[in-house]
């Protein structure tokens, strides 16, 4: 999963975003690392509601405009754990390793 | 409307008009809250939104899957290659019109003119211009089988007919090179042939309805003409080249199939352009076709990566 839509779907987890509020709260969750931009932010969407990872919950009309919310799904929210557990694992092995001193180089 | 809302809906025409119908309020919607009031639009999100919007229409037209991909992107080149048959096939009639017939010469112009070319010849030429309009035109309606036996007819109409010139330029044949006015010929016969091979090679079963393409195709002759000719008559050969290259780069960067349109249009074209290489033998054009050549190759590759790859990675762009 790459970094963006982990973010997506992270920001999904406190509850039903719209558009611009999960670009913004992706870019708080990742530290400002990721800015979606609206192509870039729709087309993910697009991928996670093909692949059931997430769902349209709702639907206003704001300032005379549609406006969509998303909802992370069971399988979304599965997909989302998985990576966490795998980016957890991948850490922990560098982690480990940093914190237990080398061995003094064989002269 | 502000200004920036103007230019986001410029940039959204990038899009499929069934997706901007669906999705397009939400999106500007999103954008209007991205932007700060009176800001003038962000290259970045507009950027974004006419590379995503291709990448829609991409999707569209190729189902996302590779055989999509490799069928969408042969006929896209050979609707190009048709198309620029046509224009090419022009110049043989203008140069007779314009030197032979009105005896306009630029003082600079190279070479002296022809004889004006035979009734025989002039028919000829206008077929040569009518068969691969017709091919195209029945591509844009998706009878890729219709637009197979045009460029066939083309190419085989080329290597029987006698058309006094070459598709590119007449001055070799007048300096009585027939080696090289051989050389033209085959590159000429390779260039019209080539949307045939190519539609073969990307034929959709009868299930698989192919997708239809605008008839404003047909008008881009009107612009290519002058274009051509202008860069013929200017020693100007490898620019067009150049441009297919630098046209196969960003195609890449949007959708795999146009990545593929792009290596389809390339190759024809290097058959096409490789003799004035050998014709005009100067360091500097053989360097050209060299690294043209290395590109090619090199491109041959990365096309191949893209058309074959896992189809996971057509699903859109990365997020």
């Amino acid at each position: 999963m790459r970094e963006p839509t982990y973010f997506i779907l992270a920001g999904l987890l406190d509850g039903d975003l719209h558009g611009y509020a999960i670009a913004k709260r992706a870019e708080d969750l990742s530290g400002g690392r990721v800015r979606l931009t609206a192509g870039t932010l729709y087309t993910a969407l697009d991928r996670l509601l093909d692949q059931g990872l997430v769902e349209v919950s709702g639907e206003e009309v704001v300032k005379g405009r549609a406006r969509r919310y998303y909802h992370l799904t069971a399988s979304g929210g599965d997909a989302l754990a998985a990576e966490a557990a795998r980016l957890r694992e991948a850490a922990a092995v560098v982690v480990m390793r940093m914190s237990v001193p080398a061995p003094e180089p064989a002269r | 409307m502000t200004s920036a809302e103007r230019v986001y809906r410029l940039a959204l025409r990038a899009y499929p008009p069934g997706y901007r119908r669906e999705r397009g309020d939400e999106i500007l919607g999103t954008l209007a809250e991205m932007q700060s009031r009176n800001a003038l639009p962000s290259p970045r999100q507009v950027a974004a939104l006419v590379v995503c919007g291709v990448r829609e229409r991409g999707l569209l037209a190729t189902g996302g899957t590779r055989a999509g991909v490799w069928a969408e992107g042969c006929r896209l080149a050979a609707l190009v290659l048709l198309v620029a048959a046509a224009t090419a096939s022009v110049f043989p009639i203008v140069t007779d019109t314009w030197f032979s017939r009105l005896g306009f010469v630029w003082p600079s112009t190279p070479f002296t003119p022809a004889p004006p070319m035979g009734s025989d010849a002039v028919i000829h030429s206008i077929v040569a211009v009518l068969l691969p309009l017709a091919g195209a035109a029945a591509l844009c309606r998706g009878r890729s089988a219709i637009a197979i036996v045009c460029s066939l007819l083309a190419a085989g109409l080329f290597l029987s007919g006698d058309l006094g010139t070459g598709l590119m330029d007449g001055q070799y044949y007048q300096a009585g090179q027939e080696w090289l006015g051989s050389a033209f010929r085959l590159g000429d016969a390779i260039f019209l042939a080539a949307p045939s091979a190519l539609l073969a090679a990307g034929f959709r079963r009868p299930e698989e309805p192919a997708a239809r393409h605008s008839l404003a195709w047909l008008g881009v002759p009107l612009v290519l003409g002058p274009l051509h000719i202008g860069f013929f008559s200017t020693s100007l050969t490898f620019w067009p080249l150049g441009a297919l290259v630098i046209a196969w780069f960003l195609a890449a960067r949007f959708s795999p199939h146009l990545a593929v349109a792009a290596f389809g249009v390339l190759m024809p074209t290097l058959a096409y352009v490789l003799p004035t290489a050998i014709g005009d033998p100067t360091v500097y054009e053989y360097a050209v076709a060299v690294a043209a050549g290395a590109t090619v190759l090199a491109l041959a590759s990365l096309a191949a990566a893209i058309a074959f790859g896992d189809d996971a990675q057509l699903n859109g762009p990365p997020a």
